[in-house]
């Protein structure tokens, strides 16, 4: 085998053999501590989390969680693209809004999980929070996405005449799509995490959050790894998911 | 088609004035060169014409549609070639057979037949400004305005760019507009060569050249013998600073 060849099977598998080292560092770990409370070791919580996939709890857990994430995802989208639109198209609501979007963004995350948890129900209130957690990222990304645009290839469009719908479907969606790919990448996986940890303060029923709650509370830290081990399996899932549909989607960029 | 014809014509941004009283006439179906040096009010003027900036005075014979080619190609990065072209052309021509026969021709006409389905971002600079000017003369206009087209090319390229240039000018003959600050394309292409200078900008001298633009060269007698003149009073107009 030359050395080229054994470079690409190096990269092509150095994400499994990162998790690889991951995990024997973990086995290290655990028996050298010993104490299964504090650190039990990967086989004993892949065991827990293949009983747990196979239980009917875990679904539905999953299920609450994953539609409250994506309700909250998809309220602070549609939110961030109407605004980010207008206040790309009127300056005046952009200047207005970029210092709430600053302030929104500066309030920390804790004081807004606990603000809707006394204003809002348990099951309502993770929503909200990731919701107003995600809007002022999603705004500025889309914002930005908006004004890089090539101007002269806006002027140009204008110049022949182009019509206005032909503008929007083939000249601002195709060349916004890339960076609200990203900006969806990366912030749906932050966002499955704002929600659990919402739940886990709200004590959201059927949820994964109050899942981890109730697993520390029960010092099973095998079970709390399990649901964790989780959490990561499903956010990386997402984030291949949106990776994909951008490889698919636009296909007129450097590689 | 018809001449176009600024009569009179004045604008000023904000205390500066660029032009003032200024006179010029288009001939339909011929290469009128606008050549001066940088910030004299070429691109000013340009936009007149174009109805891009508004001035006083009276500005006549502008057809509906202009086609522009500027320094920057303006390609939409995310469409091919071929989209790009189709990008223009859709609102003007419906039948979308007969658009794609069209647009094949033009790609075939800058030579760019195998990059058809290409990206810009697969294409050198010297072919995005093909692809530039195969949609100005595609789009149904009878009038194409370019802003410093070949700046920031080598030579060669340059070159070639110029040879697409006149063998689609040829088949379509549009009124040209032609503003920049070389006199090497100046001469090659223009039937008509303004000189712009001063504050306001008037209209400091006028060549006209009538050999065939497709055989001129820049060595050829009367061509030297303008881009002499011309450098030579750029030469001794300019103040050194
Ligand atoms: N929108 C504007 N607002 C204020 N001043 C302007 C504006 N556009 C042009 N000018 C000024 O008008 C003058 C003429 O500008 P213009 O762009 O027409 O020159 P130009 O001959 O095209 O120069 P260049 O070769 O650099 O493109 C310059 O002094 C420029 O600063
Ligand atoms: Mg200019």
């Amino acid at each position: 085998m030359n050395k080229a060849k054994l470079k690409s099977i190096i990269v092509r598998f150095s994400p499994l053999i990162t998790v690889g080292v991951f995990i024997l560092i973990w086995y290290i770990a655990a028996i050298a501590v010993d104490i299964e409370l504090i650190l039990p070791r990967p086989a004993l919580v892949f065991k827990e989390l293949l009983a747990l996939i196979s239980g009917k709890t875990f679904w539905t857990a999953v299920g609450g969680t994953l539609s409250r994430s994506f309700t909250g995802f998809a309220i602070s989208f549609a939110l961030a693209m109407i605004l980010a639109v207008a206040g790309f198209a009127i300056k005046p609501i952009h200047r207005a809004f970029s210092p709430l979007v600053i302030i929104s963004r500066a309030i920390p995350t804790m004081s807004v999980i606990l603000l809707s948890l006394i204003w809002l129900t348990s099951q309502t209130s993770p929503i909200l929070i990731s919701s107003l957690i995600m809007f002022p990222m999603f705004y500025s990304d889309f914002y930005s996405a908006l004004n890089n645009i090539d101007k002269g290839v806006i002027d140009m469009a204008k110049l022949y005449k182009v019509g206005a719908k032909d503008i929007v479907t083939r000249l601002y969606i195709p060349n916004i799509l890339p960076s609200v790919l990203d900006s969806v990448r990366s912030g749906i996986s932050f966002n499955v995490k704002i929600v659990i940890a919402a739940e886990v303060l709200a004590q959201t029923r059927q949820s994964m959050g109050i899942s981890m709650q109730i697993s520390r509370v029960m010092l099973d830290t095998a079970s709390l790894l399990a649901w964790t081990a989780a959490a990561v399996a499903i956010s990386y899932a997402l984030e291949l998911i949106v990776e994909l549909i951008k490889r698919f989607a636009v296909k007129w960029r450097r590689a | 088609m018809k001449d176009i014809v600024l009569k009179d014509v004045s604008k000023s941004y904000d205390g500066l004035t660029v032009v003032e009283g200024f006179n010029l006439t288009l001939e339909a179906g011929k290469i009128t060169c606008l050549l001066g040096v940088s910030g004299v009010g070429k691109t000013t003027i340009l936009n007149i014409i174009g109805g891009l900036a508004g001035s006083q005075g009276s500005v006549s014979g502008v057809p509906e549609r202009i086609s522009y080619i500027f320094q920057n190609p303006t390609l939409l990065p995310n469409m091919t070639v071929e989209g790009n072209l189709d990008f223009v052309l859709r609102s003007q021509i419906k039948d979308k057979e007969e658009r794609k026969k069209i647009i094949a021709e033009a790609i075939q006409n800058v030579g760019l037949s195998e990059f058809a389905k290409a990206y810009p971002y697969q294409l050198s600079a010297g072919m995005a400004q093909r692809v530039s000017m195969a949609r100005a003369f595609v789009y149904p206009s009878e009038l194409i305005l370019m802003d410093e087209p070949f700046r920031g090319l080598d030579v060669a390229t340059k070159a070639r760019l110029l040879e697409y240039f006149l063998a689609l000018w040829q088949k379509s003959k549009k009124t040209v507009l032609l503003v920049t600050h070389n006199i090497d394309e100046a001469v090659l292409l223009s039937d008509k060569i303004l000189v712009l200078g001063g504050r306001p900008a008037r209209i400091s001298a006028e060549y006209f050249l009538n050999s065939d633009k497709f055989a001129r060269k820049l060595s050829d007698k009367d061509a030297a013998e303008v881009f002499g003149k011309i450098y030579d009073w750029f030469a001794a107009v300019t103040p050194k600073s």
